[in-house]
């Protein structure tokens, strides 16, 4: 009996803690009460999982996406361009000089931005600067390795160094500042995105308003 | 034993419950129970229970007070009208599929 208990609790964990405030002792309870085969416990599993996934911010999922996309260009960047890691970050006009990550500088990232906003306001509705908020979440998280890359390079674990002639040499303080000085360009788009969400929603809210 | 679950628009967990609360008030174990009676279709308590989220969230059903650990649900008018609505759409595309399987 300790043996179930323990494994309904765990089985509890996975789902989100405010779905577990509203939903869990009922669960829990219906859970106890009937044996807990396998099909069951992966029951469960499956919808603790899915209801985990659709507690994610919107930011969070897009961060951690674009921080992947980052990562990854880090990863074959080095891994294409020489033997020794050298080209991890290039430079760039468009952005915060000297160095930039290209992910970051493309119009792509620009659509997700305004997606995040968005996709924020759709979900919790909120005002246009909480989108705005959410797209810098965003960007904190997908400008993660490079602010840590920056904090590697204080601490002198690794050099960059340009290939092209008269190119100013790089600063760590230059690579951690980089994502956090564009963060209210990061936030105007996002707001742009709310906004965005606001039109969409509108005709909707009104016609709901109409409704008796 | 878990039988092997039916599938199809007659299993979806949505309307199983409003179809279950349709008779009254009832908790988690006595609409499964009541489903499988009925419909013949063992739903697991995960899927129950996100099926009874998306309900309440769509305001056609809602929670009445504890008793214990267990919490009844009750149809809303919202819910009867949805309800209603699916059984009404199900029954027409069912009359007219069965009349034309019928030999001539």
């Amino acid at each position: 009996m300790r043996t179930k208990h323990w494994i309904v609790t765990a089985l509890l964990r996975l789902y989100p803690a405010a779905w577990r405030a509203e939903y869990g002792p009922e669960l829990a309870g219906l859970l106890l009460a009937r044996p807990l085969s396998p099909s069951v416990i992966g029951d469960v599993l499956w919808s603790g999982l899915r209801h985990r996934a659709l507690a994610v911010e919107p930011s969070t999922i897009l961060g951690l996406a674009s921080m992947s996309v980052v990562l990854t260009g880090f990863v074959l960047t080095g891994g294409t361009y020489g033997r020794n890691w050298m080209a991890v970050l290039q430079p760039a006009s468009g952005t915060f000089p000297p160095v930039t990550v290209t992910f970051l500088g493309t119009e792509l990232y620009v659509l997700l931005l305004i997606g995040c906003g968005c996709w924020t306001r759709l979900r919790h509705g909120g005002s246009v600067s909480q989108s705005g908020v959410a797209a810098m979440t965003m960007s904190l998280l997908a400008g993660l390795p490079v602010m840590v890359g920056g904090v590697l390079m204080t601490c002198g674990f690794f050099s960059v160094k340009f290939l092209g002639p008269d190119l100013p040499p790089v600063s760590p303080l230059a690579i951690q500042i980089s994502p956090l000085a564009r963060l209210p360009e990061f936030w105007m788009w996002g707001a742009l995105g709310g906004q965005l969400a606001k039109w969409i929603t509108r005709p909707r809210e009104r016609a709901g308003a109409i409704q008796p | 034993m878990a039988r092997k679950p039916r599938t199809g628009p007659a299993a979806d967990p949505e309307l199983l419950i409003l179809a279950s609360l349709a008779s009254g008030p009832n908790h988690g174990y006595a609409i499964m129970a009541d489903i499988e009676t009925f419909a013949d279709v063992r739903l697991g308590p995960g899927t129950l229970y996100t099926a009874i989220t998306r309900l309440v969230e769509k305001k056609l059903i809602v929670p009445q007070s504890s008793v214990g650990r267990q919490r009844p649900y009750r149809l809303t008018a919202k819910g009867a009208a949805a309800l209603a609505e699916l059984l009404t759409d199900m029954r027409r595309v069912a009359a007219v599929g069965l009349r034309r399987l019928e030999p001539a």
